[in-house]
């Protein structure tokens, strides 16, 4: 039911007829599909990580696509939005890729919980023998265990003091409790 | 009123729809600018909260998780133990105690504690293999279904893992749609406004308010469940309950979800508002703005949704 107005200017009219006649139930049977194709997708590729990934960012951003530019109008809009968009996207891009060497390639012994201490069962008469089985990543340094109590008191990284210095070929060394 | 500019000439190739009006755009407002730069704001907003959420959890060891312990236990001297997980609980809770206290050696206290909460997802962990299968076997003379557990160890709570991942894809999907539906309504009432018809764009205006709220309703009861509602493995939390301060996970979860499920609580006010004025009469096909600035910060909380979902949810 129109109801009568002001006479609008003939280009804004038909940029009017040309946005309110979008696609719109099309676009959002499209995102429907493409959620339920997600939901799919995750159960069947749970265990495939790098897989996993890949066709989820995928499907997250062709569903994110079509929201901006059917329901956001980026279809009618004059590139300067563009200006605003792009960089804080580039922005949110490198910040979080800047952070990644820092937080998730780490030597191994910087973290507590990949240092894993077992102890061996042992008869009641004797000490627990504690066996230090270290990840190693590769490409970390697997030889040095390093003393980040004396990096913090002193500034400078010293070996960790322990009284077998070289690893056994499995990886492992004894630490010697006396 | 053609644009020789070169980024129009492309977007002309992309939209069919603009070749009968060729080089014609959308209006440049003072107000659209603001809302689009404040979007741009509400970018960086977000990529703060999911961007922290990806560097932390690719930095997190790879034994941070078990499904036996609570998360960030020190595994030292527990790497050959088992537990026994409760499928369903049978309803003699007192078999179960004793057959707790007889073979997994637990306390008297212990063993009462569990037996009585005894239901589908308890947990008994710290057994050794001996300990474990017998206690299956002997409460599976019982009649509850009980399965030994080796100790599997995650670098973060895995998606489809009831002993470590609290969350319901199930549900959350459900409401994913449930988001992307309130979006078409909204861009329904701004097509209805733009042809001039005030009803049609109340209408519209009203099923968005109303489905943007069920959306909500949906994530408090998800919060309730999993802060109040339910009891979960030691996997997940050490007290049972799935709260922000258990685990990292807990932590990272409530604070995205929370930021996001306030700023869809801020657009259902401000779409309440506008509904209110529509329903007067204030909107016509020669003013709409408000229509249109509320209706792109409500696709812009639908977007920051689908890719919540995505990498929290199913990732």
């Amino acid at each position: 039911m129109t109801e009568t107005a002001a006479p609008i200017p003939s280009e804004i009219a038909e940029e009017l007829e040309a946005e309110s006649h979008a696609p719109y139930i099309q676009v959002w049977g499209a995102l429907a599909v493409l959620t339920g194709l997600e939901y799919i997708y995750a159960f069947l590729f749970k265990d495939y990580f790098a897989l996993l990934i890949l066709g989820l960012v995928v499907l997250a951003l062709v569903k994110a696509g079509l929201v901006g530019w059917y329901f956001m109008h980026l279809k009618f809009e004059k590139p300067w939005v563009y200006i605003l968009i792009v960089p804080a996207g580039v922005m949110a891009v490198f910040l979080t890729l800047m952070l990644y060497p820092d937080m998730a390639m780490k030597p191994a012994d910087f973290d507590e919980l990949d240092e894993q201490v077992w102890t061996e069962p042992t008869p009641d008469s004797k000490p627990p023998i504690p066996v230090v089985r270290l990840e190693v990543r590769p490409g970390s340094a697997p030889h040095q265990l390093l003393d980040f109590a004396s990096f913090q008191t002193s500034g400078k990284w010293m070996a960790r003091p322990h009284s077998a210095s070289s690893l056994s070929p499995t990886g492992s060394i004894a630490l010697d409790h006396s | 009123m053609a644009h020789a500019t070169d980024p129009s000439a492309s977007n002309e190739a992309r939209g069919q729809s603009q070749s009968h009006h060729p080089g014609h755009h959308a209006p440049v407002t003072p107000g659209k600018v603001a809302m689009w730069l404040f979007l741009a704001t509400e970018v960086m907003f977000f990529t703060g909260l999911i961007g922290s959420y990806i560097v932390l959890r690719s930095g997190s060891p790879s034994t941070a998780y078990s499904n036996l312990y609570p998360p960030a236990t020190n595994l030292r001297g527990l790497e050959n133990t088992f537990g026994v997980y409760f499928r369903a609980a049978g309803v003699d809770h007192t078999r179960i105690e004793e057959a707790l206290r007889s073979v997994a050696s637990l306390t008297p206290e212990a063993a009462a504690k569990l037996a009585e909460e005894a239901h589908e997802g308890s947990l008994v962990n710290a057994l050794t293999e001996n300990q474990a299968v017998a206690l299956s076997g002997q409460l599976r003379g019982i009649g509850v279904e009980a399965e030994v557990k080796p100790l599997e160890t995650h670098h973060w709570p895995k998606p489809y893992d009831e002993l470590t991942n609290p969350l319901s894809i199930d549900l959350t999907a459900l409401n994913t749609f449930i988001l992307i539906c309130s979006s078409v309504t909204m861009v329904l009432a701004l097509s209805a406004i733009q042809q001039g018809n005030r009803g049609r764009c109340s209408f519209f205006l009203g099923a968005t308010v109303v489905i943007g709220s069920i959306f909500l309703g949906i994530q408090v009861f998800e919060y309730y469940e999993l802060m109040f509602g339910r009891h979960y493995t030691p996997g997940i939390s050490p007290t049972g309950h799935f709260r922000p301060d258990v685990s990292l996970f807990a932590s990272c979860f409530f604070t995205m979800t929370g930021f996001h499920g306030a700023h869809v609580t801020g657009g259902v006010i401000t779409l309440l508002i506008i509904f209110v004025q529509s329903l007067r009469g204030v909107f016509s096909q020669t003013h709409y703005n408000p229509i249109e600035f509320a209706g792109l910060y409500w696709h812009f909380v639908d977007l920051v949704w689908i890719i919540l979902f995505t990498i929290v949810y199913l990732i």
